[in-house]
């Protein structure tokens, strides 16, 4: 939905004008309020929303220690196919062995390439864009950042042609809960994507120039037991992501090519809405992730989470 | 890719439903759910029946009966991207009753439950 607000005509008496100036203005807000995404990271729309998180940690000795992962979405404009977000997004981690300072702001999008519906297509790819400024503190430089992904959707069961068995569609679909008797739930979500980076602003000449990347990832979530934990309002899930970079094009001084990144998250979400959910949970992440200036290491992290959805 | 048999019928024969709404519409505007609530009944059951198709062709595992308090997340387990790929369906049974219609990935993506998706259609639909 495009969030732009119609002022009231010239024409109109003043007290018409004003009232209609502040009902425009709470839809707005009210609009803005409804499509706000908040979740871990932005850097990868079309995934699973990992919930964000902040921990302050302040001891008696030694300095203070930070680990934010926050990112937000707010919805610029909206077709039957093809959206744009406006995105802020700030990591930092203070606490881990390589610091972590990263700003983005930006846009990001999708395009889905056709309708989807019982009596058209049941399924579509999605082309999926972004384009960002990062300030990373730690490497005092600044960056433009661009990228271009893809994944497929395909919508639930085939009602046209009933399929054998359990007439759900197999395993192999991406983007697709599957679930597995009232036990377990699992959805994936592949991902293929180039990254386009432009440092044009860094501590010494050498550390400038162009990195093209290709991204390939995939995510997996579980979900135990789904329909028992929703009549509880309740959620219990477990991610696990695989994402492997690769540098196709670097004219900056940085010597690695490779950027493989493992992430597991065990949470529990004990208040579960239909906007957002407050829990909590454990991270464990092994690699790097040079879109987020992340640099290579591993840590395990209990937090509070939340997520607007 | 599958493809259909038979289009859904939508007829247009919705004098009476509108002539109910008509007169609704002469009433105080009521709010927030009670909105919902009467424009999912003044809504007419081809238009009605339309949606639960749509989103009955969505769901990874479609329950046999689809009703208007099913929740589309815990219930009919549609994810974020199932729920928005709804707007194009959606917007085509719209624009049979309202030519020019417009519902999109957002307004889709913050339905709840199937009350609140025949309320969107039939409200973009004119109804």
């Amino acid at each position: 939905m495009l969030l732009v607000a119609s002022g009231a005509s010239a024409d109109e008496p003043e007290s018409t004008a004003t009232q209609a100036a502040a009902s425009t203005s709470s839809d707005v807000w009210a609009t803005f309020w409804k499509h706000l995404q908040i979740r871990q990271n932005t850097n990868v729309k079309k995934d699973i929303a990992k919930p964000a998180f902040v921990t302050l940690t302040i001891p008696d000795e030694g300095d203070r220690t930070y680990q934010i992962g926050f990112g937000a979405l707010a919805s610029v404009l909206s077709t039957s196919r093809v959206d744009l977000d406006a995105l802020v997004d700030y990591q930092r981690n203070s606490a881990a062995a390589s610091l972590q300072d990263v700003f983005k702001g930006g846009a990001t999008g999708e395009w889905r390439l056709w309708s989807t519906s019982a009596s058209g297509h049941h399924q579509t790819a999605i082309l999926t864009y972004r384009g960002n400024y990062k300030n990373d503190n730690v490497k005092d430089s600044e960056t433009w950042q661009g990228a271009i992904g893809y994944t497929h959707l395909f919508i639930g069961a085939a009602q046209q042609r009933p399929l054998p068995g359990d007439g759900l569609r197999p395993f192999i679909f991406p983007n697709l809960p599957r679930p597995f008797g009232s036990a377990l739930e699992v959805t994936y979500f592949p991902l293929l994507e180039f990254e386009f980076d432009r440092v044009f602003k860094a501590k010494t000449p050498e550390d400038e120039g162009q990195v093209t990347r290709a991204l390939g990832q995939l995510s997996v979530q579980l979900l135990p037991a789904p329909r028992r934990f929703n009549e509880l309002k309740q959620q219990l899930e477990f991610l696990l992501s695989y994402a492997y970079r690769h540098d196709l094009r670097d004219t900056t001084n940085e010597t690695d090519d490779r950027h493989p990144l493992f992430t597991f998250d065990a949470n529990y979400y004990p208040v579960k809405g239909d906007r957002g959910d407050f829990g909590f949970g454990i991270s464990y992440l092994n690699g790097e992730d040079p879109d987020e200036g992340f640099e290579r290491q591993a840590y395990w992290q209990f937090s509070l989470k939340m997520r607007l959805k | 890719m599958a493809k259909t048999r038979a289009k859904p019928v939508i007829r247009r024969s919705t004098k009476t439903a509108r002539k109910k709404v008509g007169k609704k519409s002469k009433k105080k505007p009521a709010s927030g759910f009670k909105v919902l609530a009467q424009l999912a009944v003044a809504a007419p059951s081809d238009l009605t029946a339309a949606v639960k198709q749509e989103i009955r062709a969505a769901c990874p595992a479609p329950p046999r009966e689809i009703t208007d308090d099913m929740d589309l997340s815990d219930d009919l387990r549609l994810t974020g991207d199932l729920k928005r790929g709804l707007a194009g369906a959606f917007q085509q049974i719209a624009r049979r009753f309202k030519p020019g219609a417009r519902i999109s990935l957002d307004d889709c993506g913050g339905l709840t439950d199937v009350a609140s998706a025949i309320a969107l259609v039939a409200k973009r639909a004119g109804f």
